[in-house]
């Protein structure tokens, strides 16, 4: 097996219409300044996709990047990230994925795919250390995610496919790598639109060697470390997974009940993260390589199945009002089989049971009832009926039908299962998140509601928590390493560690630049640096791991404000702005305006929301007329 | 028979515009024997200084009592807000309706008088082609703000969706310089542009409606006139009053006649970009101008008429009216272009949307253009620079 120091450089150029592919590598320079996965894979794309074309046209650009970290053994790091242009939202849209695709293609001696142009007929491909191979996929045309992953895996060790839902250009098709998935955005269409059924990697071909082992094996046991003592890492999330995060959001308030009208709900213990550990008698089913073990399998009569994650649980759960971990689990699975994204099939769902009731469609969808639910699901995946219009997401299925103040989306991307009038931080985090509503471009919540350290309730250093977990956010997906270890590695350092919590949150929310740089997160960059043997200065470690996300950050905006992304578009569904919800004591609405104003101040973007010329030149980005 | 005599018009809603004319209401009111209205205004409005105060003081010294002020109006209509409104309605025993503001306001306000008139839960039958079929409450309409050419109209837009009928139409329409000075530029020359495309769209129908013409005429002598001083002094109380003027009239003489060009392609543009309808209409309205001079498209002699004054359109030979007419058409939209983004190019719009916009506004519209210059126009549109 060959060996690679470092990592491979090498990019896999693929050209669909030609059927002919080139390598090329990746420059010193861009690694350096975007590292690799979310922020190297942009760069690409930002050199090569010219604003204003089809998402689903020949024009459109996919990209797949491993990140530096992929294929070491670093823990969580086995992901990669796919970005293109967006068949929901219209814009950017980077979307990331703990399957086992990401490691194969790494080890089969790439760091990124690039795929133009569109296949002639339905193909798939097969990526080995030298090259691409086209073979037809005619017999796979049509066969779900699980069968057209089975049948072309026997060729690799990864794979990645789209189900009928890919195939039929719904907006919000996902892609499936073993039992994980690159869920948002509809980047199952995206390939779905050029032909393309399936990419396996043979994997296995080359060894990573990171290039200064002695400091890499030294900082994974640190950080292996810090994962196994997190009371969320080790704790929670390792014996109920994401949704043990259930009960404290229904008790701030931050459940999405019944289409966002409501923030909280009775019955909401039945669907919980234990009660599901307790019914489904749970085991761990996680990414490989993962310390955090957040992914659980389980059975319903003696039939395995996947344990729904939180943002699933809560979109085709609490927000339909549909309280079964059963009825749940099985549609999670049909979305699964047909290659759909949770969040969005649940947020149009709630939006098409609510347009039902008033009068604007007609379905025999209601709140509250499963009947019907599955054979929508269906006639969404397959362009049926009002299903085509529903697989088109909610934002265009509201302009043709009305029901746009409840049509619970942020520039097309459907919110996921955080409400935030519990949490306005979390709100003020979607209206800026740059693919659309996204809970994971900030993750505010964990600051407001897990770990309760700032008033959910009051706006004051939102646009400051937001902005540095924004960088820091996408500099760990340019590493790229699994955002959930960040809850073990923030809280490390001593002066955090050893305050008495009530300082934490006086400090946080006084004085929030305080209070978060006493973070340490350098930890990540030392591996980096490990990794491609760079010199690592410790003292300089967060503070240049923080601005390369926020030139992530930065960039991603930038190509959105190409695409004609502007202030207008950072805002929040009609229904979060001006309605106030009738299971609050006190009835609230998110003050965006107020923090937008700031958020933008701070990042150095104009008063309408586009990066000023001298932010673009501070961070190192070029400016394409 | 002369083909001039050939026409349908119908104007319903009686206008009453002037200093002081918000103290008409009471007997406007008393007329249709309403006293208790419900007034359903946009929060944008209301929250302006002065303005309820304004308002309220009218109804002083009147036997009419405001049954309650609605101001939950943002800048979309939709079925869940008309349903709160209604209630409001009911509960407090209303009788008649007063929309306070323009757009989703009036939008709003209609669908509220069908749903108490019709005594329905919901829209959805109307949507499925239900005719509204008996006289509707009294509707008052007072402008301010930016309009969006339908509110004077038989159409109302709820939920993305349009119902048209009869018993639509505002009964009366105040237009006082108290309510119509509270615009800024941006919202004058989106509220022009539309009023523009209107008139502009009665002299360039293929078949010529004499009434259309004349109701259209004023609308565009108004424009003119004080456009230019409208957007620079929006809060002047006598050009503001005028520029309302045009809008109202503009959009009922629109209303007896072939939907417009400019005003398809911006409805459809504007729905796929979510950008205002007012902005698209502004910007595309040149590009479509241009298009009909190059292909010596026949507009009525009247548009120079119109837009120039007696004194131009009497020194212009007859044969060559129609072509100055666009001419001076084309200088009067550059004038609002300057007040607006130069190009579509300079807003981000996406191109690959106009194809799609082209075809859907072909389907819609049997005119002389066809998908290819809907194409041009919008391409014209997105690459315009700023030189005026």
């Amino acid at each position: 097996m060959r060996e690679v120091i470092g990592t491979n450089n090498r990019i896999l150029e693929i050209d669909l219409t030609a059927k002919k592919f080139l390598e090329s590598s990746v420059n010193t320079k861009d690694r350096d300044m975007y590292w690799g996965g979310k922020g190297l894979a942009l760069k690409l794309l930002y050199d090569r996709l010219e604003p204003g074309v089809d998402p689903l046209g020949e024009k459109n650009i996919f990209i797949i990047e491993t990140g530096v970290l992929t294929g070491t053994g670093a823990p969580c790091s086995g992901r990669f990230e796919v970005v293109s242009k967006s068949p929901l939202t219209g814009i950017i849209n980077c979307s990331s994925c703990g399957g086992p695709f990401g490691m194969a293609v790494k080890t089969s001696g790439w760091d990124a795919i690039i795929l133009t142009g569109r296949a002639a007929s339905p193909v798939y491909l097969i990526i080995d250390y030298d090259g691409v191979q086209f073979k037809p996929a005619d017999t796979l045309w049509g066969k779900d995610t699980a069968a057209a992953e089975a049948e072309i895996i026997k060729e690799g060790s990864g794979a990645m496919v789209i189900g009928p839902a890919g195939e039929n250009l719904v907006r919000f098709a996902n892609i499936r790598s073993g039992h994980r998935f690159v869920g948002r955005g509809g980047m199952g269409a995206v390939l779905g639109a050029k032909n393309i059924k399936g990419i396996v990697a043979k994997g296995k071909e080359i060894k990573i060697v990171p290039a200064n082992k002695k400091l890499f094996f030294a900082t994974n046991k640190k950080f292996l470390k810090y994962i196994n003592r997190n009371f969320v890492t080790s704790g929670t999330y390792r014996q109920f997974g994401t949704n043990s995060a259930t009960i404290a959001c229904n008790t701030a308030g931050t459940i999405p009940v019944r289409n966002f009208t409501c923030g909280s709900h009775g019955e909401v213990h039945k669907i919980s993260g234990e009660a599901m550990a307790e019914r489904f008698k749970t085991k761990w089913d996680t990414c490989r390589p993962c310390a955090i073990l957040c992914g659980h399998k389980g059975t319903i009569d003696g039939k395995e199945i996947h344990v729904p994650e939180y943002e699933t649980v809560h979109l085709l759960g609490s927000n339909l009002e549909i309280f079964d971990s059963v009825i749940i689990s099985e549609w999670n699975e049909l979305c699964s089989q047909y290659g759909m994204d949770t969040i969005s099939v649940g947020g149009t769902l709630g939006w098409a049971m609510e347009a039902t009731e008033k009068g604007l469609i007609k379905t025999n969808l209601k709140f509250g009832s499963p009947d019907s639910v599955a054979e929508m699901i269906e006639n969404i995946a397959l362009g049926r009926g009002i299903g085509k219009d529903l697989g088109q997401g909610s934002r265009l299925a509201a302009k043709k039908y009305g029901g746009e103040d409840f049509a619970m989306h942020v520039k097309g991307l459907e919110l996921p299962g955080y409400e935030p009038r519990g949490a306005i931080g979390h709100g003020l985090g979607y209206a800026t998140a740059n693919r659309g509503g996204c809970h994971l471009s900030s993750y505010i919540i964990a600051i407001e509601v897990l770990y309760d350290m700032a008033d959910p309730y009051n706006p004051r250093w939102k646009h400051y928590m937001v902005k540095f977990m924004e960088d820091f956010f996408a500099a760990l997906n340019s590493m790229h390493i699994c955002q959930f270890t960040a809850y073990a590695v923030m809280f490390e350092p001593p002066l955090i560690k050893m305050s008495p919590f009530p300082v934490i949150k006086i400090l946080m929310q006084n004085s929030a630049p305080l209070a978060m740089n006493l973070m340490d997160v350098s930890l990540y960059s030392e591996l980096w640096h490990a990794v491609l043997g760079k010199t690592y200065l410790p003292y300089l470690g967060m503070r240049k791991f923080l601005k390369m996300g926020e030139r992530v950050h930065v960039l991603e905006r930038h190509m959105n404000t190409r695409e004609g992304i502007s202030k207008k578009d950072d805002t929040l569904p009609l229904r979060l702005l001006t309605e106030g919800r009738k299971c609050d004591a006190v009835e609230r609405t998110v003050p965006l305006e107020k923090m937008l104003k700031k958020y933008y101040k701070l990042r150095g973007f104009d008063s309408n929301g586009v990066p000023q010329r001298r932010t673009l030149k501070r961070l190192g980005i070029e400016i394409k007329e | 028979m002369d083909a001039s005599y050939n026409y349908e018009f119908l104007a319903h809603p009686k206008i009453i515009s002037g200093k002081c004319s918000l103290e008409n209401i009471p007997a406007e009111l008393a007329g249709y024997d309403a006293q208790k209205p419900l007034v359903i205004a946009r929060k944008s409005i209301v929250q302006q200084e002065g303005i309820t105060k304004k308002f309220v003081r009218a109804f002083a010294d009147s036997m009419v009592v405001l049954g309650a002020v609605y101001d939950e109006v943002e800048n979309y209509a939709g079925i869940s807000k008309a349903r709160e409104a209604a209630f409001l309605f009911t509960e407090r025993g209303c009788d008649s309706l007063i929309a306070l503001g323009s757009g989703a306001a009036v939008d709003l306000a209609k669908a509220v008088n069908v749903l108490v008139s019709e005594k329905a839960d919901n829209l959805s039958a109307f949507y499925e082609g239900k005719a509204i079929d008996d006289i509707l409450k009294p509707l008052l309409f007072i402008p301010a703000g930016r309009t969006n050419g339908r509110e004077s109209s038989n159409t109302m837009i709820i939920d993305n969706r349009e119902i048209k009928s009869d018993f639509l139409y505002p009964e009366v329409i105040v237009i006082d310089p108290r309510m119509t000075s509270v615009c800024r530029s941006d919202d004058v020359a989106e509220s022009a542009a539309i009023a523009f495309a209107q008139s502009f769209a009665v002299f360039a129908a293929k078949k010529h409606n004499p009434m259309t013409a004349a109701v259209a005429h004023p609308a565009l002598s108004y424009l003119s006139q004080c456009l230019e001083q409208g957007l620079k002094r929006p809060k002047n109380k006598s050009t503001s009053i005028a520029l309302t003027n045009a809008s109202v009239v503009a959009s009922i003489a629109y209303d007896n006649t072939r939907p417009g060009t400019t005003n398809l392609l911006a409805e459809e543009l504007a729905r796929a970009t979510d950008l205002s309808v007012g902005v698209v209409t502004g910007m595309l309205l040149p590009s479509v101008i241009e298009l009909m001079g190059k292909k010596e498209f026949p507009v009525s002699d009247e548009l120079l008429l119109a837009i120039g004054g007696l004194d131009v359109y009497a020194a212009v030979a007859p044969q060559d009216r129609a072509r100055k007419g666009l001419e001076t058409a084309l200088k009067l939209a550059r004038v609002l272009l300057s007040f607006l983004p130069a190009s579509l190019k300079e807003l981000n719009v996406q191109k690959y949307i106009f194809n799609e916009v082209a075809r859907t506004v072909a389907q819609k519209c049997d005119d002389i253009f066809s998908e290819n210059d809907f194409a041009e126009i919008l391409e014209a549109a997105w690459g315009r620079r700023r030189e005026y």
